[in-house]
């Protein structure tokens, strides 16, 4: 296995079209880095010059220290798995698989060997003789996968390989990739827009948006530390409430005075001014009895049932604010609900745009941030 | 089981049901269709049953009233086609000569249309942009938009300045300016139904860029080939015009030898008779050999596989 490295990598299309802009990053000998983001948001054309697809216009990719920016994709020895799975239909599942090894140059034997344990390992042993379309999604989704892993490559490229299989297939193939990830030690660089994907798979991620990288870190501190106001949004299931206003003392004020809060103490020492954007994960608001210092007082909307939790949306001042609360909490449209915003768990961003950057409480972390 | 009822068989499995009549509507309908049917093959067919039929007669029976239904078995128009007894008004060009012309040309033209057809297709399919856009397409095709006989004379001029009337070669040349916007055409189409990242597969998987074609899309669109190579061939097999007035002699196609069996004396139907026959002969077979691969070719496209 490999280590992947971009270095400033940039990609404009033929029109001016700026895809990627000038990203770094290093995927680590048998890591699962997750590229995740919006579409068009540069994630599968990183994938794709990568893998030697599309050009790179500036910069430099690694391959364990070699330059491969020239390299064609068949000498990169590296394995691709597309979202349409890209199966050859004219062949069968085994003449699939052993597509990769013909081009090595392998012999007869060591190539039906390769196939039966690679089959095995995926479970698709009875299916070899079949052609591609006499399978379902995820036996087509195994098949493409074992013709990556047959030729053991020095890394794998997954571009949205689970996009197109049902819900319940989906998470039972991320589970298998994640296995498989694992048990081949293999260094895998997996695209998705699917942010739940990416936080299950990931030993890291990477969330992409316009082209450029906005935050590079283990899912968990995507999520409890998101760098700016685009990456709190995006990750997490509801996403992000986000309140936009100014600080007033102790007080967040929202732009439009229908929301007073006591902002987290731990904000207090930060010297700032100007418009700011308050943010607080549905999970970590609940409905309180009483308005008191930390709550918000609005009018629900409608409620979601998830099953395990249900979604409360509330009307204030014409935003809704999301709570995700217990699934037994019973409430009619219209009626007035107080909305507790838990003082720990308040994310202050600098600005109001996508890019506005996180704000480090002052007394939590180092004072240069 | 008789050839009819496995034909049903094979009729029913292809649509996927039973068609035996099952109520008095059905029953109306099963009839309806089937005179219909029976109308339009005997409408087709029966032109066709004639000439074979008046291949084996002699002269004389052909021009009896009422006619002869039943031919009288002699194959003397064969023979004097291929000039045994030669009757021929015009030129010493017989049958056998012409069909070679024929072959010849054909093949030839067919082989060379492909050859240039079929990667010109791929490139349109894939990067057009590269290669004049679309417009340059269109342009290719707009070559068969013109009636054929409008570019006779000006060509006539030139070929024979460069001394390619009465060749094999001038012919070849003439049919590739129409099969070769057809081929790129159809070839086309058929190479956009291929998914591009079944190439991009094949390269990551260790192939170049042209053995990711030759490898992937190329056997991926083989049915659609072969229908297409079966259209510009019948095309060029077929060809009456160009060959009339740029084919002489060794490069006379068999078309041409039409109107050596017509002279103000008399027409010669049954000899007529036969050259249509040995003319229609490599068609049938061919088609009748190729029909699975030749019905997938034309709807390649027409239905997502």
């Amino acid at each position: 296995m490999a280590k992947i490295e971009l270095d400033d990598v940039s990609k404009v299309y033929g029109e001016g079209v700026q895809a990627v802009d000038d990203i770094s990053l290093t995927v680590e000998d048998g890591e699962l880095l997750v590229l995740v983001g919006p579409s068009g948001s540069g994630k599968s054309t990183t994938l794709r010059m990568i893998a030697g697809l599309e050009d790179v216009t500036d910069g430099e990719i690694r391959i364990d220290g070699e330059v491969v920016n020239e390299v064609q994709p068949q000498n990169r020895d590296i394995a691709m798995v597309f979202q349409s799975f890209a199966l050859y239909p004219h062949r069968s599942v085994r003449e699939n698989m052993s597509f990769p090894l013909e081009a090595r140059g392998r012999v007869q034997d060591e190539i039906d060997r390769t196939i039966e344990e690679t089959a095995e390992v995926l479970g698709i042993s009875e299916l070899l003789d079949r052609k591609p379309t006499e399978l379902s999604g995820g036996q087509q989704q195994r098949v493409a996968l074992g013709r990556a892993i047959v030729r053991d490559p020095r890394a794998f490229l997954l571009d949205e390989p689970l996009a197109s299989l049902d819900a319940k297939l989906r998470k039972e193939m991320r589970a298998e990739v994640g296995r498989l990830q694992n048990d081949l030690d293999a260094t895998m660089v997996h695209v998705t827009h699917n942010q739940e994907e990416a936080m299950t798979l990931g030993d890291r991620i990477a969330v992409m948006n316009n082209g450029e990288i906005q935050q590079l870190a283990p899912p968990e501190v995507a999520y409890t530390e998101p760098t700016n106001r685009f990456v709190a949004g995006f990750i997490g299931e509801p996403s992000m409430n986000f309140i936009v206003g100014r600080i007033e003392g102790d007080r967040f004020v929202s732009g439009d005075d229908s929301i007073e809060l006591t902002l987290s103490p731990q904000f207090a020492s930060a010297d700032l001014d100007g418009d700011l954007t308050l943010g607080i994960r549905p999970e970590h608001v609940s409905i309180a009895e009483e308005p008191g210092d930390h709550t918000i007082t609005g009018s629900a909307v409608v409620t979601e049932l998830l099953g395990d939790a249900k979604v409360v949306h509330v009307d204030i001042g014409g935003n809704e604010y999301m709570a995700k609360v217990s699934p037994d909490y019973d409430v009619e449209a219209g009626e007035t609900v107080h909305l507790h915003l838990d003082p720990a768990e308040h994310h202050l961003f600098d600005g109001v745009g996508e890019t506005a950057e996180r704000v480090t409480p002052p007394d939590a972390t180092a004072p240069e941030a | 089981m008789s050839a009819v009822d496995d034909a049903f068989a094979r009729v029913e499995n292809a649509f996927g049901r039973d068609f035996t009549p099952r109520t008095p509507r059905e029953a109306v309908t099963a009839i309806g269709v089937t005179a219909f049917v029976t109308v339009v093959l005997v409408v087709t067919l029966i032109p066709i049953v004639w000439i074979v039929l008046t291949s084996f007669k002699e002269q004389p029976s052909v021009l009896r009233y009422p006619p002869q239904f039943v031919p009288d078995f002699t194959l003397g128009a064969y023979a004097k086609l291929f000039g045994q007894t030669s009757s021929m008004q015009y030129s010493g060009v017989d049958a056998s000569m012409a069909f070679t012309s024929s072959i010849v040309v054909s093949l030839a033209s067919t082989a060379i249309a492909l050859a240039l057809g079929v990667p010109a297709g791929y490139a349109y399919a894939r990067n057009a942009g590269k290669i004049g856009g679309h417009h340059a397409a269109f342009w290719i095709l707009s070559v068969r938009m013109f009636p054929p006989i409008a570019p006779i004379l000006p060509l006539f001029f030139i070929f024979q300045n460069i001394g390619l009337v009465g060749t094999r070669t001038g012919l070849i040349l003439l049919y590739l300016t129409f099969n070769v916007p057809l081929v790129v055409w159809l070839m086309r189409s058929f190479f956009r139904d291929v998914p591009k990242a079944l190439e991009e597969a094949a390269m990551m998987d260790g192939y170049s860029r042209f053995q990711a074609f030759y490898k992937v899309s190329l056997p991926m669109v083989m049915p659609g080939l072969v229908a297409t190579a079966l259209l510009t061939w019948i095309f060029a097999w077929n060809e009456f015009q160009f060959a009339l007035v740029f084919g002489k002699d060794t490069s006379m196609t068999f078309p041409v030898m039409f109107i050596q069996l017509h002279s103000a004396q008399n027409v010669l139907w049954n000899q007529m008779a036969a050259l249509s026959t040995l003319g229609m002969l490599p068609i049938i077979v061919i088609s009748v050999f190729l029909q699975k691969r030749l019905v997938r070719g034309l709807s390649l496209g027409a239905v997502k596989g």
